[in-house]
């Protein structure tokens, strides 16, 4: 009955159109008074979810996509991704991958990467007569390479569901192999579709412009430099290296770029500190509801449930990744991570997956759904900036989909994608 | 009359959410000073101001709950709301009306379990920095106030705008921006 109550508040607060965050709370308080433990121990968990030293990194994360975002920096990486691959045939759409493989990079954030790149490219690209959905289902579904590729905060958070025992660095690294693969695979796609729609190609512009360009763009580009070598590294920790990137890119943005004006500041630091409110208190929310989830051994019961229909290792992994794509479409990514991944990590480890493969495949599963309707921030933004109606998008985005679910199935069956960075850098162990 | 205590309401609401949005923000900004001292303090000084450990997790609590408060009034927490979307306008507003009082009770209980925990560790000091450890929760007891606040002015401007809603096709957020009839 517990059980019954916990789950079942959560998915009528979701239902009703609830915050997350809350929801998850009143599911959990429920659940407290329900089994008459003290509900000071709730908020308690709360309060410790939130200030944990860990998360620290997280704002910083934000701040510095953010100050990107206003500062110019994702303008330089696309004049140097136009100069280097726009000449192939349906060239800007490649350049729109391209450019999210290095803006993704350094901000962290899918949602960031599709309105900077967004805003940019989709005009263009509609203006040289690509079709504005195209133009949208490219910009949005190349995107995702911000979570996959280092550094991501959303992998912090995946690191702290996990229990704190995951290394960060290894997470990062981990990225880096799938997210590559996942966007060689959407480039294709990009070109096929190209291709099948006749698309114009831009002439090449020369090796001077593309090496003036990359000098434009490297200042920028050194922001994940700095973040990810910091903590690659063991230099910095994972919160030392975010408040360098922030420091760093407010120098790059507002000194040598010079286009971060004092309203892009505080705009920035307003979003900032809204996105950060928002993660931290699903965090504190979610420690609470996690806690009630122990509490009624819920992985436990879902392993057996799932275990009971079959053992077969490649079909529980399928379950697990369908499970994940159905989530991811109904329910941001952040709050996934926090909830799924005290489910469903110790029935993939169960089954013989790696808790940092695990990582890479929830990552790809919730980075599809910010792609999918009926609740996909990113390509709700995508659309917006491209005045394409969802429903529009949609009918022409299914062969970006299929490379990403290609690159999901690769890194769910082939550990070696995931792992083989990470243990060549760090060792196996 | 009465739309007009709720336009009150709704206003004031507005000054708050601009004085917890500040405090927000200033905390994010303090932030980076302080771990960049971190860092001169560590790698060239070769000593670690221990404080920023502490004052930093003071700092992030001083974000999270007051913007997430503020976050209440122009409802930008994450949520699913297609479910409600599909429905007919009046039936969305009540459902929505529903969700709001349940978020009261939630932010009633945040305010009582953040009173509390702010009773329990006052006489406690946090290491380093030597202040009262209940000062940490007293964030989530804003919280908590500003979460009941601004659910029952969504429920005021639920009941104000109701004409407007009721003609509407469906509901939606806009609807409770408009002017009371």
């Amino acid at each position: 009955m517990g059980m019954t109550i916990l789950l079942g508040l959560f998915a009528i607060g979701i239902i009703i159109g609830m915050p997350v965050a809350i929801a998850l709370g009143i599911a959990a308080l429920g659940a407290f008074f329900f089994e008459g433990l003290p509900t000071l121990i709730a908020f308690q968990r709360i309060g410790s979810g939130v200030s944990a030293f860990s998360l620290l990194a997280i704002p910083f994360f934000i701040f510095a996509g953010e100050l990107m975002l206003h500062g110019g920096i994702a303008n330089r990486l696309v004049q140097f991704a136009t100069a280097l691959v726009g000449s192939r045939r349906g060239g800007l759409g490649i350049v729109n991958v391209f450019s999210s493989m290095l803006f993704g990079g350094i901000s962290g954030s899918a949602v960031a990467d599709t309105s900077a790149l967004g805003s940019i490219l989709i005009p263009v690209m509609k203006k040289e007569g690509y079709r504005a959905d195209y133009a949208v289902n490219v910009t949005v579904t190349s995107s995702i390479a911000g979570i996959m590729i280092p550094p991501s905060h959303n992998m912090i958070l995946y690191a702290v569901a996990a229990g704190g025992g995951i290394s960060i660095s290894k997470l990062f690294m981990a990225g880096v192999v799938p997210g590559i693969i996942m966007c060689v695979l959407l480039g294709l796609a990009t070109w096929l579709v190209a291709i099948k729609h006749g698309y114009p190609s831009q002439p090449f512009p020369g090796w001077s412009v593309v090496w003036r360009t990359a000098v434009r763009a490297i200042p920028g580009f050194f922001t994940a430099v700095i973040i990810v070598g910091g903590v690659l590294s063991g230099v910095f920790t994972v919160t030392e290296s975010g408040a360098i990137g922030v420091a760093y890119a407010l120098i790059i943005t507002g000194f040598v770029y010079r286009e971060l004006s004092w309203d892009g500041f505080i705009a920035a630091v307003k979003q900032s500190a809204k996105t950060t409110s928002l993660v931290m208190l699903l965090v504190g929310c979610a420690s609470a509801y996690g806690y009630m989830l122990a509490f009624y051994r819920v992985p436990d019961e879902l392993a057996y449930a799932i275990t009971a229909i079959t053992d077969n290792p490649i079909m529980v992994l399928l379950m697990i990744n369908v499970m994940l794509l159905v989530a991811g479409m109904i329910m941001d990514m952040a709050a996934l991570i926090l909830i799924c991944t005290p489910i469903f990590l110790p029935l993939a480890m169960q089954f013989g997956m790696d808790p940092i493969q695990f990582g890479m495949v929830l990552m790809m599963n919730l980075g599809l759904g910010l792609c999918t309707p009926p609740v996909g921030s990113c390509l709700f933004v995508g659309c917006a900036i491209g005045g394409v109606k969802i429903e529009h998008a949609v009918r022409s985005i299914w062969p970006f989909y299929l490379a990403i679910l290609t690159a999901l199935i690769l890194t769910t069956y082939i550990p070696a994608i995931s792992l083989t960075l990470p243990n060549l850098v760090f060792g196996s162990n | 009359m009465f739309s007009s205590f709720t336009n009150l309401m709704d206003r004031l609401g507005g000054g708050i959410a601009g004085v917890l949005n500040l405090i927000g923000g200033l905390a994010l900004v303090a932030l980076i000073p302080s771990f960049a001292w971190l860092v001169f303090g560590r790698y060239v000084l070769n000593e670690t101001p221990t404080w920023v450990e502490q004052f930093s997790l003071i700092l992030i609590v001083l974000i999270t709950f007051p913007v997430a408060a503020a976050g209440m009034r122009d409802n930008s927490h994450l949520s699913v709301s297609f479910f409600r979307d599909a429905l007919p306008s009046k039936i969305a507003a009540i459902v929505a009306g529903i969700s709001y009082a349940a978020m009261a009770w939630f932010g009633y209980w945040m305010l009582m379990g953040g009173m509390d925990l702010v009773a329990f560790n006052w006489a406690k000091k946090m290491p380093i920095i030597h202040i009262s450890d209940g000062w940490r929760s007293v964030p989530m007891a804003v919280c908590g106030a500003g979460i009941v606040f601004y659910s029952v002015v969504h429920i005021l401007k639920i009941i104000a705008r109701w004409k407007a809603i009721s003609k509407a096709e469906f509901y939606h957020d806009d609807l409770l921006n408009k002017d009371a009839e």
